[in-house]
């Protein structure tokens, strides 16, 4: 398997990891609040996994842009 | 239900030992192998979820190791790196499911649904099991013959499985309640049960009833009409007097055993079907096969698990118990207080040969119940219905007679006072 390919596995695997948690806990939030409870607490947790997913994301086309010579700040 | 969630990410953890709680079993979460394995031996749990790469070890491996100390320990695992390598290795191990990262939660509530449905499935044929060496009930199926523990014993393992079954036996011996017997303890319990007799329809219909047909295919063919094979998909189709089936038939029946797919009269599409088969005769199939009554390709493929039913002669012994058994039924429905036997009664119904079997047996305990007209039901009723027994010998008392007559005295006693 070519170093890309490695690399892009990586990526989709670490991405996999947060969007698991964005989902399960905006799934609770959504009980609770259906329940008439506190969600913060969940939607908390899914706001900073999804920073982290944005993160990796970022991080991820950073590289990719980094790979084909153009810039992160090119429109 | 226990559920333990071994998972290195906090968050995902987290997260599934929420969700895992919101559907109703009790969870514990940890994120390494070493924390499983201390938590397999405090917790106890019934199903574990495993992420594959764990900081130190492999999921897999700890599901394993969980399976060593309890079998019927069941597994989910999670990866977010799918490889056909280890999905192999997962379903290797045991595992019931295997899923992909990112979670979605209603993929997980399915699959989390599917395993714990199976689970209370095998609860209830463990409870079902008790109940058969308590009292020689399986079902609708009662014996306490040795005959009869041994088509229990089948039954019991037959469930388990998905093969076809083929049921011989006499007319009247049960192969139908051995048919559902069969479905109600396997995992397809919850999904259709269909039933149909070859013999009761005429073979130029047959096909169109088995398999559906298209609007227009034939004359009268005014619309649609889905088959018995689709009806009973996902769950089981019994076919009875499968023999009666025309020759032409059992190849396209063959067929669709072999492809699970069947094609509805004038369809130009085929349609995946997943039923479990189980076909019934009361004709010698090697006989029938040299008569050229049935396709020895098809019998081959129907006779995974042949089922050969005793004939109520072979087990004499069950009669009272059968006898009490539709008793109580027919008591249940009509209400009409006959409690109970008097033993002279019940000693005819033993010197009976019953060729009708059971079948013949509760035609008559119905007979004789509604003409007991309230009370007992007693020698001089049974005469005029088995005129035959009525001069044979009695045979020595078995014990169950002696258990079933039990109630009678009670009731005979409670009338003198």
């Amino acid at each position: 398997m070519s170093d890309s390919l490695v690399a892009l596995r990586r990526f989709f695997h670490d991405l996999a990891t947060p969007l698991s948690g964005v989902g399960l806990h905006l799934e609770r939030a959504s009980r609770l609040a259906a329940r008439g409870e506190d969600p913060s607490e969940a939607i908390g947790v899914a706001r900073r996994e999804l920073e982290r997913a944005f993160q990796l994301f970022e991080r991820g086309r950073e590289a990719l842009l980094s790979t084909t010579g153009e810039s992160s700040g090119s429109a | 239900m226990r559920v333990l969630i071994v998972e290195d990410d906090v968050a995902t953890r987290k997260g599934l030992e929420l969700a895992i709680r919101e559907l109703g079993s009790q969870a514990r979460s940890v994120g390494t192998a070493g924390e499983a394995a201390r938590a397999i031996e405090d917790f106890k749990p019934e199903i574990l979820i495993v992420d594959v790469h764990l900081p130190d070890g492999d999921g897999i491996e700890v599901f394993r190791h969980a399976r060593e100390s309890d079998p019927t320990r069941d597994g989910v695992v999670i990866t977010g790196q799918a490889s056909v390598d280890s999905a192999v290795e997962a379903l290797r191990a045991g595992v019931s499911d295997y899923l992909l990262k990112p979670l979605r939660p209603a993929q997980l509530e399915v699959v989390f649904q599917r395993l714990t449905e199976r689970r209370s499935l095998e609860s209830e044929v463990d409870s079902l099991r008790d109940e058969l060496l308590e009292t020689g009930k399986l079902g609708d199926l009662l014996g306490l013959s040795e005959p009869m523990k041994k088509i229990f014993d089948v039954i019991r393992r037959v469930a388990r499985s998905n093969a076809p079954v083929l049921i011989t036996g006499a007319s009247g011996t049960g192969k139908e309640v051995v048919a559902k017997t069969i479905h109600r303890l396997s995992r397809r319990a919850s999904t259709p049960f269909v039933a149909f007799n070859c013999g009761a329809i005429s073979p130029t219909l047959i096909e169109s009833e088995l398999f559906g047909h298209e609007r227009g295919s034939f004359t009268g063919a005014d619309k649609r009409r889905v088959g018995y094979f689709e009806e009973a998909n996902g769950g089981t189709l019994f076919l009875d007097e499968i023999t009666e089936m025309g020759s032409e038939l059992q190849v396209k029946l063959l067929r669709v055993l072999e492809a699970k797919m069947v094609r509805r009269v004038g369809a130009s599409q085929d349609l995946r079907v997943d039923v479990r088969l189980i076909s019934a005769t009361n004709r010698d199939p090697q006989q029938a096969i040299r008569e050229g009554k049935l396709r020895e390709d098809l019998y081959y493929r129907l006779n995974v698990f042949p089922i050969l039913l005793p004939t109520l002669a072979e087990r004499p012994e069950d009669i009272p118990l059968l006898a009490e058994h539709f008793r109580r039924q027919i008591e249940e429905q009509e209400k009409a207080g006959v409690t109970g036997w008097d033993p002279a009664a019940l000693q005819m119904l033993d010197r009976h040969d019953w060729p009708g079997n059971v079948r013949e047996l509760r035609n008559v305990v119905h007979r004789a119940y509604v003409m007991a007209d309230g009370g007992i039901i007693r020698k001089d009723v049974l005469e005029s219905l088995l005129p035959g027994a009525a001069v044979k010998a009695a045979p020595a008392a078995r014990a169950p007679l002696a258990r079933v007559a039990k109630p009678e005295k009670k009731a005979a006693a409670s009338r003198k006072r």
